[in-house]
């Protein structure tokens, strides 16, 4: 990342933010199904990164070991565990997988 | 306590905000993604200083990855720059989801749309459903300011560990920050609309990821909030405990 390319993330993501803020949410209605699908397209966006980040490498779909940390991950949440020990053992899980000889 | 915050357990306590181990897990969870994130950034030739002046001041690590990504494949600043903000346009939906939570100042607006994440804005949702709007507006903040004070000490100690380590993908550092949203989607299952939400983002994700450039996948997966809002927010059988899903 150059300084221009630093300026332009840094000046863009406010700018975005500061629109998504001030611009559209006052398109937004006072109804149960507004207030009902804000709280859903921040869990459609969440999921989708998850799916990217564990399922793709530069634009093609990979099945490699980031899978079974993220099984992991999904495993000690519903049991409870702090977020913290969830990504500690997620990557653990991964790197053993990795150190195995897989993805 | 730090089961509440990342899953939206059960209400155990009449407590209008988070406890001090909660805002500590978050900070550390905070921290470890900006270790992950840093060696990334330093891959593509980035100056330390610049990683930080990015960690800081732009807070968005999937911005950075997108941009990285871009960049390592042989792409221009101004596409990478695309992506970036294609990426985080997430972020503009996470700043409008805020809107009328609390009552704000313009001052305060800015602050709050900035450092809206999505673990800071689910759960001041999650509380404003529980306890009402001052108690959302404590435990949004609660959490952005661990948060942002954790991610830039964590990229700071990615930039080190990067130095050391070489190839931080050998200690699964790529896993950390996908793994960092699993409460909330493993939570998404529980009930109908949320399910719908989280099934349809994922597919819509990887679906489309081989066809289009990286970040319009992502936009579009959010699209899949809208068949999750005709179906009924019931809880789906077998979800064995009574905790609110979703971050409806």
């Amino acid at each position: 990342m150059t300084i221009y390319g630093l300026l332009g993330f840094v000046v863009g993501l406010f700018a975005l933010r500061m629109f998504g803020g001030f611009g559209l949410s006052s398109l937004i209605g006072e109804s149960e199904s507004w207030q009902r699908l804000l709280g859903l397209i921040p869990l459609a966006l969440v999921s989708a990164v998850v799916a990217i980040q564990v399922g793709t490498t530069g634009g093609e779909l990979v099945f490699d070991a980031r899978v079974v940390g993220i099984a992991v991950a999904a495993v000690m949440s519903k049991r409870g565990l702090p977020m913290a020990a969830v990504v500690v053992l997620a990557a653990a899980a991964t790197a053993g997988t990795r150190a195995l000889g897989w993805g | 306590m730090v089961r509440r915050l990342v899953t939206f357990g059960r209400r155990s306590t009449p407590a209008p905000g988070l406890g001090r181990a909660d805002i500590v897990a978050m900070f550390i969870s905070s921290s470890i993604i900006g270790i992950a994130v840093s060696p990334i950034m330093t891959d593509i030739g980035t100056s330390p200083w610049v990683v930080m002046a990015a960690a800081t001041f732009a807070w968005s690590g999937t911005g950075e990855v997108a941009f990285a990504s871009v960049i390592s494949s042989g792409g221009s600043t101004p596409s990478a720059l695309v992506a970036a903000m294609l990426v985080s346009s997430r972020f503009g939906l996470l700043a409008m989801s805020l809107k009328d939570r609390w009552p704000a100042s313009a001052i305060e607006r800015v602050g709050m749309y900035h450092y809206a994440s999505e673990v800071a804005v689910a759960n001041a949702i999650d509380f404003q459903r529980r306890f009402g709007s001052e108690s959302a507006r404590r435990v949004f903040w609660q959490l952005a300011i661990p948060m942002a004070a954790g991610w830039s000490i964590g990229s700071g100690m990615g930039l080190a560990l990067g130095n050391v380590i070489g190839d931080t993908r050998q200690i699964g550092l790529d896993v950390v920050f996908p793994a960092s949203f699993v409460g909330t989607v493993v939570n998404g299952l529980t009930r109908r609309d949320t399910s719908v939400a989280v099934a349809g983002g994922m597919f819509a994700a990887l679906g489309l990821t081989p066809y289009l450039p990286a970040g319009l996948p992502i936009l579009i997966a959010a699209l899949a909030a809208i068949p999750a809002l005709l179906v009924a927010p019931t809880r789906l059988r077998g979800s064995d405990d009574d905790t609110e899903a979703g971050l409806a």
